[in-house]
């Protein structure tokens, strides 16, 4: 449990996640859990192919880790992801053709070109 | 930002051999041996000699060698390859030819490629891998074709290039073989190191620092190998094999309280069409990159290709320096070095994108994304502008450890050696506002050709046959010499058709012309005018649908192509079922080639249906035409061939039984019908029909009453004409031609020719 003593109450300390879902993704319907509460669930997303990515989303944990369930429902692909969450972290997710759902964990943000 | 200059880099407007080596690369070997890569042509047409000598030495090989391995005229004086090409000339003079020859240099690709054109809508690519096979001799298999591929029917290629120090003397003998096609040998010329031109423009948002050169060697983490030389972007696409050249950099102002504040795509989309000195809906080797400060995305986004707005993608760029690209990583030794690099870095990588190069990893890419030209595996680890720094193993340090400033090979090859619509800026389908690519047109033509509807708005009723006007102008100080008959639809006249959302199609007339030049001088600033029935063609009625189409038009000139402004006209919806109803039997093959040659006693079915239109639709243009294409054969006895019915398919008429019968003409319905259509409402008449058809109509209708003996009648249609003519302003030419005819009715003076041939 990531909480600690401040004064005379208990206050939890929460981390972003930043997840962005990148490349590969072409009308697909997608949903996002983290630690089991679902935080997306959208159709038709899309990968703006010249920059690589598709969507963002930030979450709160409250947790040193969090489970990340993605799964395009489109492409019948789901993958569950623990990550490590001990700061400010970003997670890049991409379809690849050949190795379905890939993952960029990373402590600074994504940048695109 | 409107004069176009040569920038200083090296190899900048190469043409000549100094600058060659320096452009593409090349280090200097001893003995020196000149560079044979770059773009070679072969045309069917006029030949300028250029003497000199240049045949190769060929050490080991005899003359008999070599005319047996490559024909007669290799290795001849240049006369007498001259005289051997005249003497193969086909019949076609409209046939051009370019080779990419691509074996030398800093990044050779090993590759041959090249693009027959035929007249200006047939077009063969084809890709070939090389391998050498002696000092300047390769061999190869051709591994892509792309369009009209039956032109280039080969499979192998075998291609001599003879190097020189002078430019003019460069050749290159391709000999195509295998395919079942008999062998084919070209000499190509020498035309330039480079395999295509670009221009690039760079504009700054007031406030925003550009960076388009680096010194290479500031930054310490680089390859050993890499030579310390001050880098600019010209000379890594110069590099990659553009002949580059600049517009002067701009600055875009901004009035607003923040010039940091965010762009969006829409808005430099905007920008880009106002400030970019080049831009233009259509495709072009050109392309604008904006250094402004920061996206509405944030400073997660370094740069962008931000022009997938319109018909015209990739054309416009922008890089943001308060981005990403601007932070250092901590504890960088050399954070100036860095960001500079990275931002040169992200300028080509935009500019890449502009040539339709994707991501490194986005080789192999969604269906909806699109067809990749070839199959290409990713390239994850690649050190390519194309590539992100941080994403390859060991991140940016790792990346720019081995980075040279450079494209990969499959991306080179994409470049170079793709059928250009996939590379050129703005390119999408064929004809989104650029259909005539092909097209050679001169710096400084000598004519204008315009494409044209009579009417105030070039809007047309649904039903109504779309018929333009052409006119080409002489636009010099001088007299010049012309084909009279060159409106006349022939191989040398191309029209496009585009309907909104559509692909283009190349209209095809139902007879093409083939007549013997008659040449007349025209005077400056005199024009030739023909009508165009193109509502209808071999490929069906392609201007039927309601909407909006594009047109444009070609004619190929001796000296040169003419194309005209692109002519945007509407056809408006059926105003009532029965319109509807009627469009199911009217836009038929039948109902457009009688409309096109002028009436049909033959086409039973088609001539019912515009019966039908006539008399349903009295008041709309569509009753017009279809009066006229009735009644006009009906005024004369008309050769009708009858055929047996029983007659079986595949035998000549003749042995079939058939025979020419004459059907009797029907004066008195054809006088009646053209006589309400031709003189009672010539305002309208002239406005559906156009001018020139209007005109001949009448002359036509005159004529033939004349012809009768009732030049009363006759005298009036011409009157008619005239006063209608007169009331739209026609020029005072063709009014005096109207009362000269007028005049000639009832005397034996010889009337004024006729100056319209039907398309």
């Amino acid at each position: 449990m990531n909480a600690r003593f401040r004064g005379c109450r208990w206050v939890r300390k929460l981390t972003l996640l930043t997840i962005d879902l990148q490349d590969g993704f072409s009308d697909d319907l997608v949903t996002v859990k983290v630690n089991g509460k679902e935080v997306l669930g959208k159709k038709r997303v899309s990968t703006e192919f010249q920059i690589g990515w598709a969507e963002r989303l930030e979450v709160d944990v409250d947790e040193n880790h969090a489970i990340v369930d993605v799964s395009i429902l489109t492409q019948s692909l789901s993958r569950e992801i623990e990550i490590d969450v001990p700061g400010p972290t970003f997670v890049g997710l991409s379809i690849d053709p050949s190795d379905g759902i890939g993952v960029r964990v990373s402590s600074e943000p994504f940048g695109y070109l | 930002m409107t004069d176009t200059e040569q920038l200083e880099i090296p190899g900048e407007g190469l043409e000549e051999e100094h600058d060659i080596e320096a452009a593409l690369g090349s280090s200097f070997a001893w003995p020196f041996v000149p560079s044979v890569s770059g773009l070679y042509k072969w045309q069917i047409g006029p030949i300028r000699p250029q003497r000199g000598p240049h045949r190769p030495d060929v050490p080991g090989r005899s003359r008999a060698e070599e005319i047996e391995e490559y024909g007669p005229e290799y290795g001849a004086s240049f006369d007498e390859e001259l005289e051997a090409l005249q003497a193969r000339r086909p019949p076609h003079r409209l046939r051009r030819e370019e080779l990419r020859l691509d074996v030398d240099g800093r990044t050779p690709q090993m590759t041959a490629s090249g693009t027959i054109s035929y007249g200006l809508s047939t077009r063969a690519h084809w890709i070939a891998d090389l391998a050498p096979r002696g000092r300047s001799r390769w061999i190869g298999t051709i591994w892509y074709k792309d369009g009209d591929t039956a032109v280039i029917p080969y499979t192998h290629v075998e291609i001599r290039a003879v190097g020189s120090f002078f430019a003019s003397q460069r050749k290159a003998r391709v000999k195509f073989s295998g395919g079942g096609a008999p062998t084919r040998t070209h000499l190509y010329r020498f035309k330039s190191p480079y395999f295509h031109p670009v221009e690039f423009e760079f504009d700054t948002v007031v406030g925003t620092d550009s960076v388009t050169s680096i010194n290479t060697c500031d930054h310490p983490n680089r390859p050993d190998t890499l030579p310390c030389e001050s880098l600019n972007i010209q000379t890594v696409f110069a590099r990659a094999g553009f002949r580059v050249t600049t517009t002067t950099p701009g600055t875009v102002p901004f009035d607003g309280p923040d010039p940091n504040s965010t762009w969006s795509n829409m808005e430099m989309h905007d920008a880009m069409q106002v400030y970019w000195s080049r831009f233009a809906n259509k495709a072009q080797w050109s392309m604008w990159t904006l250094f402004a400060a920061q996206h509405d995305m944030g400073t997660g986004l370094g740069g962008i290709m931000f022009d997938s707005i319109g018909p015209n993608h990739r054309q416009g760029t922008a890089v943001f320096n308060d981005s990403f690209i601007s932070s250092p990583p901590a504890g960088e030794s050399h954070p100036a070095a860095w960001v500079a690099r990275m931002r040169f870095w992200t300028a080509c990588h935009e500019m890449g994108h502009s040539f339709n190069l994707a991501h490194s990893w986005q080789k192999q890419h969604p269906p909806a994304w699109g067809t990749p030209w070839i199959p290409t595996p990713n390239e994850n680890e690649a050190r390519s502008f194309m590539n992100y720094p941080y994403y390859v193993s060991g991140g940016q340090t790792a990346f720019f450890s081995d980075f040279e400033y450079r494209f990969s090979d499959s991306e080179l090859l994409f470049m170079r050696h793709a059928p250009a619509r996939f590379v050129q800026m703005g390119n999408a389908d064929w004809f989104d506002n650029h259909g005539f690519e092909q097209a050679e047109v001169s710096p400084e033509p000598s004519f204008r050709l315009e494409l044209r509807a009579n009417r105030s708005t070039p809007d047309f009723e649904f039903l109504e046959p779309v018929v333009l006007e052409m006119k080409l102008t002489n636009i010099t100080a001088q007299h010049q010499l012309i084909d009279k008959s060159v409106l006349t639809a022939s191989d040398r006249m191309t029209v496009i058709v585009k309907k909104d959302g559509k692909p283009a199609r190349q209209w095809a007339p139902y007879a093409r012309y083939c007549t013997a030049p008659d040449t007349v001088a025209l005077l400056p600033d005199q024009s030739i005018y023909d009508s165009l029935f193109v509502g209808a063609g071999l490929n069906g009625w392609d201007l039927a649908e309601p909407g909006v189409y594009n047109l444009q038009m070609c004619l190929q000139l001796d000296d040169g192509d003419i194309v005209s402004e692109p002519l945007t006209l509407r056809v408006s919806p059926p105003q009532v079922y029965d319109e509807e109803r009627a469009a199911q039997d009217f836009f038929s093959d039948e109902v457009g080639r009688i409309l096109a040659f002028d009436g049909s006693r033959h086409f039973k079915s088609g001539n019912r249906t515009l019966e039908d239109v006539a008399d349903r639709f009295g008041d709309r243009k569509v009753a017009v035409h279809a009066q006229i294409a009735l009644a006009t054969p009906k005024a004369r006895e008309y050769k009708l061939l009858s055929l047996p019915e029983e007659s079986a398919q595949l035998t000549t008429a003749q042995e079939a039984g058939g025979k020419f019968k004459l059907a009797k003409p029907d004066k008195d319905s054809a006088r009646k019908t053209l006589t309400e259509v031709l003189t009672k409402n010539g305002e309208a008449v002239a406005e559906t029909l156009g001018h020139i058809d209007y005109k001949y109509y009448v002359d036509q209708f005159s004529d033939w009453l004349d012809s009768e003996g009732d030049s009363g009648e006759a005298a009036k249609c011409q009157e008619e004409l005239h006063h209608t003519l007169s009331e739209r302003h026609v020029a005072g030419w063709v009014l005096d031609q109207v009362t000269e005819r007028r005049n000639s009715y009832g005397t034996k003076a010889k009337k004024p020719a006729k100056p319209r041939q039907h398309a």
